[in-house]
C-alpha cells in the first residue's frame, strides 16, 4: 500500500468519523505493560459500544501470543481495564449480526466460559472481520501465514473503503483540484490570452455607451436648448458621438464572438484532453481498479463529467472575471462621475449579496425536497417497465397506476413550494432595487435643480442619465455570480472523480528491461504461490505445481477454491503476494505484458464480442490474418455453418446492438478468434458450462480441436469435459489437494475428487430419467 | 415434547433448551420493522433454523425476557435525538447528530434518502451499513426539524 494511499485513509478517518485514526499510544504502553517492550500489534481495532450499548471505546489488539480488549474511560484517552488471554485458548469466534450492532464472542474449551465478547456497529465490522478472519485461520489446519501486515494501515484502510466507495476521495484540497484543472488550459496559453483580451475589452467597451449617452446631454442636448452653442457645432459633436456609439457596439459584439468561440473551443479541448488522458489510463490500469468499480461510474467520468468541465471553462471561467472586472470598472465610473452618489449606490451592496444569498439557500432546501420526491417518481418507472411482465401476469397494472399517480402528485406538490418561493423573491427583489433607484432620484434631484427655490444645481443631467444606465448594469454580475458558484461546485466534483481515477496506479507494472519471450514455450510452474485480493483474505495459500509445454491441466474444485484466481495470476492480471510464477523458467514479472499476453488465449465462460461485423471479432487479435485463415478458424471452431446461415454471413454485424447470437454461437464465435489468434498457453474457464448438451458436444469438439499442441488451464465444473485432461489439479480452500490423472484420482476412496465425482454421477443418474 | 425453554447467558449468547444438550442460537427476527416482536428465527450456528417463535406470548416468562434481552441488541438502532449538521461533500452528505448512545457523525450518499418504517419514524443507512432512526420528528428541536426539512415529509 502507497503511503499516499494511507495518508488520504487517514484524513478520511479523521474528518468523516469520530474516532482516533490510529491506536492511541496510551493503549500501546498499557500493551508493554502486559505484552513487554518487544511485542507488537499485529492487526487491531475499535469495539465503540459497551455492554450497555452505549458509544463508547474498546480496542481489540492482535498480538503474536495474545488477544488483549484495553477498555478506554468515557473521557480523554486514559485506560479503564485492560483484559487478555492467549489466542490458543480461543477455539472458537462467534458472530451475531444485529440490524446496527454485531457481538462477537470469543469461546474458550468446551465447557469452558466465553473468553470474552465485544460489540461493535457496522463501521467497525471490516477492522475487526480483519482479526476474526486471523483467529479463525490459526483454528484451521492452514493458518494464516502471517506477512508483514501494517496495523496502522489496515486499520485506516478498513474504515475509509466504505468512504472511498461512494465518493470519489481525495485528499487533495478544492483550491489544488482547481489548480491541477487550470494546468490543462496551459497548452492553450495563445487562444486564452487572446480570449480573455477580448473579454476584458468587451467589458471596458460595456462602459462606453452610458458615458457617451451622458455627454450627448451635457455636450449637446442641453448647450443646444440653453442656447450655449449653434446648431451646427451641435451637430457637429452629436455626428461624432453617434460614430462612437455605432463603433463601439460593432467592436463590443466582435470581441464577444471572438471571447465565445475561443472559450468554447478550448473548453472543447480540455475536454478532449481530459477525456484521452481518462481513457489511456484506464487501459493501463490492472484488471483489479475494473472489478473494483462499477462500469457504469467509469462510463460517466469519461463521457458527463469531462462534459461538465468543458461548461465550466468555456463559460464559468470567463464569466467569473467578467463579472468580477465589470462589477470594478462599473464601481469605478460611478465613483468617477459623482462619488456622493456612488457611495450612496454602493453601501446597499452586501445588503443584496445577502438577499440572493438566503435566497439562494431556501432554494437549495426546496430543491432537495423535489430531488428526493423526482428520484421516487423515476424509480417507480424503473421499476415497473422492467417488470411489467409480472405487473401483467398480476394484473397489478391499477394498483401500478395508482402508486405512480400518487408520486407524480407528490412531486407536483413539491414544485409548488419551489415556485412560491422564486415567484415571489423576484418581484420583491426587483421593487427593491426599483426603490433603490428612486432613491437615488430623490437624492439626485435636489442636486440637480438646485436645494432651494434660489439654489444651483451641482450635477449636471447627463452625468446623472450615465449614472442611472450603469446602476442598470450593476444587477447582472450579481446574477450571474449566484450561477457561477453552482456550476463551480458542479465541475469541482467532477474534476475529483476524474483526477482520482488518473492518479490510481496500475497494480501490474512491467520492468523496465522486461523481458520478451519469442516464442513462449508454454512451461509454466507455480513455487509457493500465496495471493489474496485483499491483504488479510488470503485466497491462494502457498499453492506449487509444474506445467509442461503442449500439457493440457484440468482444475476442479468446489467454488471458492481459488482457481479462477490461478487462472488470473497465470494471466498476470495481478501479482502473487509471495512465491513465484515462472513461464519457461522467467520469472512472470520479468516479463514485457503486451507480449507475453499476445501469446496467451482465453475462452471465458460468458464470451465477450465487440460491436462489429463477426469477421472483426474474430479478426480481434490477428489484425492480419487472412479470410481463409479466418474460415479455416471457424470450421475448427464449429462456427463456420452457423455464420454462413446469416443473411449476412460473416458481415453480420453483431455485440451491443447488433445481432443477437445465442450463448453458443458466441461461445463458438470466440474459440474460432482464440483458433486464430493461435496462442501458446491457452486458458479455458468454463467454456461450456451455460449451453445446452447439443450446443455442448459442438463446443466440446472445438475445444479438442483447439487444445491441441498447446499447454491449456481448464476449468470446469462439469468434470465429464475434462476428460481429455492429461492430469488434473484437485483445489480445495486455497490448496492443491490432489493432482494426477482421473483414474489415479478416482483411487482415492476419500479423496475430494471421488466426491466430487459420485456427486456429479449420482445427480445424473437421478435427474437424467 | 415440552415447551422449549430459552435463556441467555451473561455474555449474551441464546441457548435452546430443548431435549437434553442446550443449543446456542442466534436470533433472526423475520420482520423487524413490521413485526418486530413476532416470528422469531433462532438458528444454530450453522445457520439451520431451531425454533420460529411466532409470539413472544406463547412463551414462559423468564424465555420471554431472556428473548427480549436479545431483541433489544439485535434490533439496537442509534436514535437520533439532535441534528447538528447536514452538509454536502461531494458525493456524500455527512451528518453530525446526538443519539441516544452518544455522539455520532456519519455520512450518506448523495442520493440516498430516508426510509419511511412502516411503523412510523424514519430510518437512515450511512456508508458503513449502520442504521440511525427518528421516532418522532416533531419531537426534535426546531433546529434538527429545519434541518431535516428537505430530508423527511
Amino acid at each position: 500500500m502507497s503511503t499516499r494511499n494511507h495518508q488520504r485513509n487517514l484524513n478520511l478517518v479523521k474528518a468523516y468519523t469520530d474516532q482516533p485514526e490510529t491506536l492511541p499510544p496510551s493503549v500501546y504502553s498499557a500493551l508493554e505493560e502486559v505484552w513487554g517492550r518487544s511485542v507488537s500489534v499485529q492487526l487491531y481495532a475499535l469495539a465503540d459500544l459497551n455492554p450497555q450499548l452505549q458509544l463508547s471505546q474498546t480496542w481489540i489488539c492482535l498480538g503474536p501470543t495474545h488477544l488483549a480488549l484495553v477498555k478506554m474511560k468515557p473521557k480523554g484517552n486514559e485506560i479503564d481495564q485492560v483484559s487478555q488471554f492467549p489466542r490458543e485458548q480461543i477455539k472458537g469466534v462467534l458472530e451475531h449480526f444485529g440490524l446496527s450492532c454485531t457481538t462477537v464472542t470469543f469461546a474458550g474449551a468446551d465447557g469452558e466460559p466465553n473468553l470474552g465478547i465485544i460489540r461493535f456497529t457496522h463501521r467497525q465490522r471490516q477492522a475487526v472481520g480483519a482479526i476474526i478472519f486471523v483467529l479463525r485461520q490459526s483454528l484451521t489446519d492452514s493458518p494464516f501465514k502471517v506477512q508483514e501486515l501494517n496495523a496502522d494501515e489496515e486499520y485506516a484502510e478498513a474504515l475509509a473503503q466504505p468512504i472511498k466507495s461512494a465518493q470519489a476521495a481525495f485528499s487533495d484540497t478544492n483550491r489544488a483540484v482547481f489548480w491541477r484543472l487550470l494546468g490543462y488550459l496551459k497548452p492553450y496559453k495563445g487562444q486564452i490570452i487572446l480570449g480573455f483580451v477580448a473579454a476584458f475589452i468587451m467589458t471596458a467597451l460595456m462602459m462606453v455607451p452610458a458615458f457617451i449617452t451622458g455627454r450627448l446631454i451635457d455636450t449637446v442636448v442641453t448647450p443646444f436648448q440653453d442656447g450655449e452653442i449653434l446648431w451646427e457645432n451641435a451637430w457637429k459633436t452629436a455626428w461624432l458621438l453617434l460614430a462612437t456609439l455605432v463603433t463601439t457596439q460593432i467592436l463590443r459584439q466582435f470581441f464577444l464572438w471572438i471571447r465565445l468561440r475561443w472559450m468554447a473551443y478550448i473548453g472543447e479541448y480540455i475536454a478532449r484532453d481530459l477525456r484521452r488522458d481518462i481513457y489511456d489510463h484506464l487501459h493501463r490500469l490492472s484488471v483489479q481498479y475494473f472489478s473494483k468499480m462499477n462500469t457504469g461510474s467509469i462510463i460517466s467520468r469519461v463521457s458527463s463529467d469531462s462534459d461538465r468541465i468543458w461548461e465550466f471553462i468555456a463559460f464559468g471561467v470567463t464569466e467569473a472575471s467578467v463579472s468580477v472586472l465589470l462589477i470594478f470598472s462599473l464601481t469605478g465610473m460611478m465613483m468617477y462621475l459623482d462619488w456622493q452618489l456612488g457611495l450612496f449606490v454602493l453601501l446597499p451592496l452586501p445588503i443584496i449579496f445577502l438577499l440572493i444569498y438566503w435566497n439562494g439557500k431556501a432554494m437549495h432546501g426546496a430543491f432537495l425536497r423535489i430531488w428526493r420526491k423526482w428520484s421516487h417518481l423515476t424509480s417507480v418507472i424503473s421499476d415497473t417497465v422492467p417488470g411489467i411482465r409480472v405487473v401483467k401476469a398480476f394484473n397489478q397494472g391499477d394498483r401500478e397506476r395508482t402508486r405512480f399517480g400518487s408520486s407524480n402528485n407528490s412531486y407536483v406538490d413539491e414544485t409548488f413550494r419551489i415556485h412560491n418561493i422564486w415567484t415571489s423573491f423576484w418581484p420583491l427583489f426587483i421593487l427593491g432595487i426599483q426603490m433603490m433607484q428612486v432613491a437615488v432620484w430623490a437624492f439626485a434631484i435636489p442636486r440637480l435643480i438646485g436645494g432651494s427655490p434660489t439654489g444651483q444645481p451641482s450635477m449636471e443631467i447627463g452625468v446623472f442619465v450615465s449614472f442611472l444606465l450603469y446602476l442598470g448594469l450593476f444587477f447582472w454580475p450579481l446574477e450571474t455570480f449566484a450561477q457561477i458558484s453552482r456550476m463551480m461546485n458542479r465541475s469541482l466534483s467532477s474534476a475529483y472523480r476524474i483526477f482520482e481515477v488518473l492518479d490510481t496506479e496500475p497494480e501490474v507494472v512491467d520492468k523496465e528491461d522486461a523481458r520478451k519471450l519469442d516464442p513462449v514455450v508454454g512451461a509454466i510452474e507455480f513455487k509457493d504461490v500465496i495471493f489474496g485480493y485483499d491483504p488479510v483474505r488470503q485466497i491462494l495459500k502457498g499453492v506449487s505445481f509444474k506445467v509442461k509445454p503442449g500439457e493440457m491441466i484440468g482444475l476442479v474444485g468446489p467454488s471458492g477454491a481459488g482457481k479462477t484466481t490461478v487462472i488470473n495470476l497465470i494471466a498476470r492480471f495481478y501479482d502473487a503476494d509471495s512465491g513465484e510464477i515462472r513461464i519457461d523458467g522467467h520469472d512472470i514479472q520479468d516479463l514485457d505484458t503486451g507480449n507475453y499476453r499476445s501469446q496467451l488465449g482465453m475462452v471465458m465462460q460468458d464470451p465477450y464480442l465487440f460491436h462489429g461485423t463477426i469477421l472483426e471479432n474474430i479478426r480481434y487479435g490477428q489484425r492480419d490474418a487472412t479470410v481463409e485463415q479466418v474460415i479455416r478458424a471457424s470450421k475448427a471452431a464449429n462456427a463456420h455453418d452457423f455464420i454462413c446461415k446469416l443473411p449476412q454471413g460473416y458481415d453480420t454485424i453483431v455485440g451491443e446492438r447488433g445481432h443477437t447470437l445465442s450463448g453458443g454461437e458466441r461461445q463458438r464465435v470466440s474459440i474460432a478468434r482464440a483458433i486464430l489468434h493461435d496462442p501458446k498457453i491457452l486458458i479455458l474457464d468454463e467454456a461450456t458450462s451455460s449451453v445446452d448438451t447439443e450446443t455442448e458436444r459442438n463446443i466440446q469438439e472445438a475445444i479438442d480441436r483447439l487444445t491441441e499442441n498447446r499447454t491449456v488451464i481448464a476449468i470446469a465444473h462439469r468434470l465429464s469435459t475434462l476428460r481429455k485432461a492429461n492430469r488434473l489439479f484437485v483445489m480445495k480452500e486455497g490448496y492443491l489437494v490432489e493432482e494426477g490423472t482421473h483414474e489415479a484420482l478416482l483411487q482415492k476412496a476419500d479423496g475430494v475428487y471421488r466426491k466430487l465425482y459420485d456427486m456429479q454421477r449420482e445427480l445424473h443418474e437421478a435427474y437424467a430419467l | 415434547m415440552n415447551a422449549p425453554a430459552i435463556r441467555r447467558t451473561e455474555e449474551g449468547q441464546l441457548l435452546v433448551h430443548q431435549e437434553e444438550q442446550p443449543i446456542a442460537v442466534s436470533l433472526r427476527p423475520c420482520f423487524p420493522w413490521s413485526f418486530p416482536e413476532s416470528f422469531l428465527s433462532l438458528r444454530d450456528k450453522d445457520g439451520k433454523e431451531v425454533l420460529l417463535i411466532e409470539s413472544l406470548e406463547s412463551l414462559d416468562s423468564e424465555s420471554r425476557s431472556a428473548l427480549q434481552d436479545a431483541l433489544a441488541e439485535s434490533r439496537f438502532t442509534l436514535e437520533i435525538h439532535k441534528i447538528h449538521s447536514i452538509e454536502r461533500n461531494f458525493e456524500m452528505r455527512i451528518w453530525k447528530v446526538d443519539t441516544n448512545r452518544g455522539a455520532r457523525t456519519f455520512e450518506i450518499r448523495l442520493d440516498d434518502w430516508p426510509r419511511k418504517l412502516p411503523g412510523g419514524g424514519i430510518a437512515i443507512v450511512d456508508l458503513a451499513g449502520d442504521l440511525y432512526t427518528i421516532q418522532d420528528q416533531e419531537q426534535l428541536d426546531p433546529t434538527s426539524r429545519k434541518l431535516l426539512f428537505a430530508y423527511a415529509d
